[in-house]
Parts: C-alpha cells; structure tokens; sequence
C-alpha cells in the first residue's frame, strides 16, 4: 500500500545525493517539506 | 520547472527527486539552476512507496493536454533534450510532509503535464504548518 496522509516517513527510504551519499528522506525536513517527484531529467 | 520558478513563494524546505542515476544530478543541477537540491532514486523506491505509477504510451505521447503542455514549454524557450535515454512513461508527483515527518499531503500525476500550480502547493504546506501546530 502506498504512503498516504498520516503516515510517517519510513527511515529507511531514501535517496542518493549528487556526491553518492544516501540521504533518508526523513532528514529532508523543516516546519513543511515540498518532495517534487520528477517525471525525468531533460 | 514550475516550481522552480516561484521558489521565493513556497516558504517550506523544497527538494527535488529523480530516478536518474546520481551521476547525472551535478550536470542537471548546473543546467536548472536549481534553487533547492537535487537527489537520485534509481531504483525508484520512493516512487513505488509514495504510489507514483507508469503512464500507457498513448497518454503520454498523444493525449492532447500533453502536447498542449509541449508547445507551451517550447514557446516559452524551454528546448528538450540533452539527457540520456530514461523512462518516459513514469510519472511523477508531489509530497508535503509535515514537520514531524509525516505525510500531510500527495498528488500523484496522471499525466506528464500533470502537476498541482504553485498556489495548490501553496495551501497544503500552509495546511501542513497548521496541522502540526495544532497537534
């Protein structure tokens, strides 16, 4: 089932920053947190 | 990049995902001029677990509201291009979370022009900063 509202960020899901490190998207947080999902680069 | 554009009105921590490879992300980020950070998710995990799907080839080739968006683009000097070969059919979306790290909002595109406008961005994280407060 996919997240929905309510649910909180598992810590294990994550992302690769530019340099190669792996960033949980639990850290990308501040008062409100925009994640845009893009379609593709180009 | 819509948001990219209205950055200054989003007062929220913005970050931006692609399944690209994460070698790519340095040069996209030069050629954007991104105000916000990119980052890589190759194997699509957060994808799969925030329900962005694949798109048929039918609705992201010839559905008229895509192309509409094409020549839009176009006219307003945006050129395609320049990337490696990726996965045109799979869609994007948009998540607010809240300062608590909880999901307080998703939009899940159904189409490659589908994406919420900076003012529907704008309300949900201005919902999402409330909720928090009053929790």
């Amino acid at each position: 089932m996919p997240l929905e509202t309510g649910d909180r960020i598992p810590d294990e899901l994550a992302a690769v920053d530019p340099a190669g490190e792996r960033v949980p998207l639990s850290r990308l947080r501040g008062e409100a947190t925009l994640l845009v999902f893009l379609r593709h680069l180009g | 990049m819509e948001v990219a554009e209205s950055m200054d009105e989003l007062e929220a921590t913005v970050a931006c995902i692609t399944f690209a490879e994460p070698r790519l992300l340095r040069g996209f980020e030069r050629k954007m001029e991104l105000p916000y950070p990119i980052y890589g998710d190759p194997e699509r995990a957060a994808y799969r677990a925030f329900g962005f799907p694949r798109a048929s080839n039918a609705r992201v080739w010839l559905d008229p509201r895509v192309l509409r968006r094409y020549a839009s683009l176009l006219l307003r000097g945006r050129r395609p291009g320049g990337a490696p070969r990726q996965d045109e059919l799979q869609l994007g979306g948009d998540v607010v979370l809240d300062g608590e790290g909880r999901v307080a909002w998703v939009y899940r595109s159904k189409g490659p022009e589908d994406r919420p406008s900076v003012e529907r961005l704008r309300e949900v994280i201005d919902e999402a900063k409330a909720g928090a407060r009053a929790a």
